[in-house]
């Protein structure tokens, strides 16, 4: 079957500094995808350069079984979403304002409004704080607009950059099983780059190993040459 | 108690225009987040277009206005796409963007002393000057419409950012411009838009300080640096706090120079500043990060 987003020999340089050397990598319909590695391994690179907002060297980019040339306006409303790193709400827009961003390109407001009551559906904790501004919610909050406002556009893929970041391991547990909840409900595919391994790998169906750019293992999570891989890394 | 109504009349003019010029500037500022020294000139492109209209086309007051206000945001529009957004696509720092603005103002005022004159130009006609006395008050037409346009734009402002679809973008690219990029938004469309509507107002500005006082190709500058002013003591980035930071600023030295004399009136304007600076960084209405 057609992967939903491609990455075939992909290479992405900095000011002459290769940040992503030939990375090869497929994430199906409704599959959830881990990217681990360590500090400048290329794992944020790989997100960017997929959302077009880093051009690449050489290699291709496949979305939806066509080869393009990212733009993120173009992206979005062709079903792939792109959640940056750390607490990333627009903290002086109101919660309802944040959500609603999200579909700037959407003048039906009954449409808007539907997505709304899909959203609060996944995160009835929200419906609350509809109007506090969002900078003043806690972290693990803060991170649910964020997932919740990627929702907003009903994406197929959604990639999400160090959502555990900042955030009490208690919280990190409950963004990867809403994540889990959101796969299953809604058939939403992830492809998420994060340091916090041991929640992660409970939820992903492949993970891939990267190190100074390049993939150096990739399988399932049970995946014993994986497993070993990530221990090396990580010294787990 | 003459003195003192009059004295804080002339405040609530010379403090709408501090307002007003602040404002705009704010509108601009709280989007890019960047001290565009420019944006007085917009002013003073309005004051000159209108000016123009007037005395080398004869063309009628209701005519000139829109001109000169639309070309002063056609001129803001432009700068911003051609000058600024390249220095933003390659990430250049606010300071790098200051002294590209200083550039442009340098530009224009020379290019304004080249086709106008360097010297002082007054706009005033008969009809503007004529004025009424309210009681013991005396205030001109001009300055009338110098006070209500300034509230138009408060309301105006305020309506935009928080009623409005397009405030709402403004707002989240003035938050985080990256992520308002990452979902989609076409942030240099709507900056360019916001560049438009702060150099339009600031055309508008400028035309009614010509009509108030004259035109110089430096008025942009003055007027903008009062704007900043009334900007930072108001918190940089607030309209409301612009709004009050003006008339504060045109209270404070109106009443400077009633007392001690009018060469010390942009002297007394700075130390309002400086005090500001050292015991309120964040103005009246900052809430400190601003």
């Amino acid at each position: 079957m057609q992967p939903l987003l491609q990455l075939s020999n992909v290479y992405v340089e900095y000011n002459r500094f290769r940040a992503l050397c030939g990375i090869d990598l497929a994430c199906g319909e409704k599959q959830i995808i881990a990217l681990l590695g360590p500090n400048g391994a290329g794992k944020s690179t790989i997100l960017k350069a997929a959302f077009g907002l880093l051009p690449i060297s050489q290699g291709t980019v496949q979305w939806q079984g066509e080869t393009v040339k990212p733009a993120p306006p173009d992206m979005v409303q062709s079903g792939l979403s792109f959640t940056p790193q750390g607490k990333s709400v627009f903290p002086t827009l109101s919660v309802k304002e944040n959500l609603e961003t999200a579909v700037h390109f959407i003048r039906d407001r009954k449409d808007i409004q539907n997505r709304l009551d899909e959203v609060v559906s996944l995160f009835p904790a929200l419906e609350g704080k509809w109007n506090a501004e969002a900078g003043t919610l806690s972290g693990g909050q803060q991170q649910m607009v964020v997932l919740a406002r990627g929702l907003m556009t009903r994406p197929r893929l959604l990639l999400l950059d160090e959502p555990s970041l900042g955030l009490a391991p208690k919280l990190v547990k409950e963004v990867f099983l809403k994540v889990k909840e959101i796969n299953q409900r809604l058939g939403t595919a992830f492809v998420i780059v994060e340091h916090n391994l041991k929640s992660l790998l409970d939820i992903v169906d492949h993970a891939y190993v990267l190190r100074q750019g390049k993939v150096v293992s990739s399988g399932p999570p049970s995946d014993a040459a994986l497993r070993e891989t990530i221990q090396n890394i990580f010294k787990l | 108690m003459d003195l003192f109504f009059q004295v804080f009349v002339n405040s609530l003019v010379i403090g709408s225009l501090y307002g007003a010029i602040a404002m705009s500037f704010a509108l601009a500022y709280r989007t890019t987040r960047f001290f565009n020294l420019a944006h007085g000139s917009m002013a003073a492109i309005g004051g000159y277009t209108f000016f123009w209209m007037r005395d080398s086309l004869g063309a009628d007051f209701i005519i000139s206005l829109p001109v000169g206000i639309l070309v002063a945001g056609v001129a803001g529009f432009l700068i911003d796409r051609f000058i600024y957004a390249p220095q933003r696509q390659r990430k250049a720092s606010s300071t790098v963007l200051l002294v590209v603005s200083l550039g442009v103002v340098t530009v224009i005022e020379a290019v304004l002393s080249m086709v106008f004159g360097p010297q002082f130009r007054p706009l005033v006609t008969a009809e503007h000057i004529s004025s009424f006395q309210i009681g013991p008050v005396f205030i001109t037409q001009v300055q009338v419409w110098i006070i209500a346009v300034n509230l138009l734009i408060f309301v105006g402002l305020i309506a935009l950012l928080y009623k409005s679809k397009f405030g709402r973008m403004i707002r989240a690219i003035a938050d985080d411009c990256d992520v308002a990029r990452t979902l989609g938004i076409r942030t240099d469309y709507y900056i360019g838009i916001v560049f438009f509507i702060a150099a339009a107002l600031a055309g508008f500005v400028g035309i009614l300080n010509g009509l108030d006082t004259g035109l110089q190709p430096t008025m942009g500058f003055y007027l903008l640096l009062k704007g900043i002013v009334a900007s930072i003591i108001g918190g940089v980035g607030s309209i409301p706090g612009a709004l009050l930071g003006g008339f504060l600023l045109a209270v404070v030295e109106n009443a400077g120079v009633f007392t001690i004399g009018s060469e010390w009136r942009d002297a007394i304007a700075f130390v309002l500043l400086l005090v500001f600076l050292a015991f309120r960084p964040q103005g009246i209405l900052g809430k400190g990060k601003e």
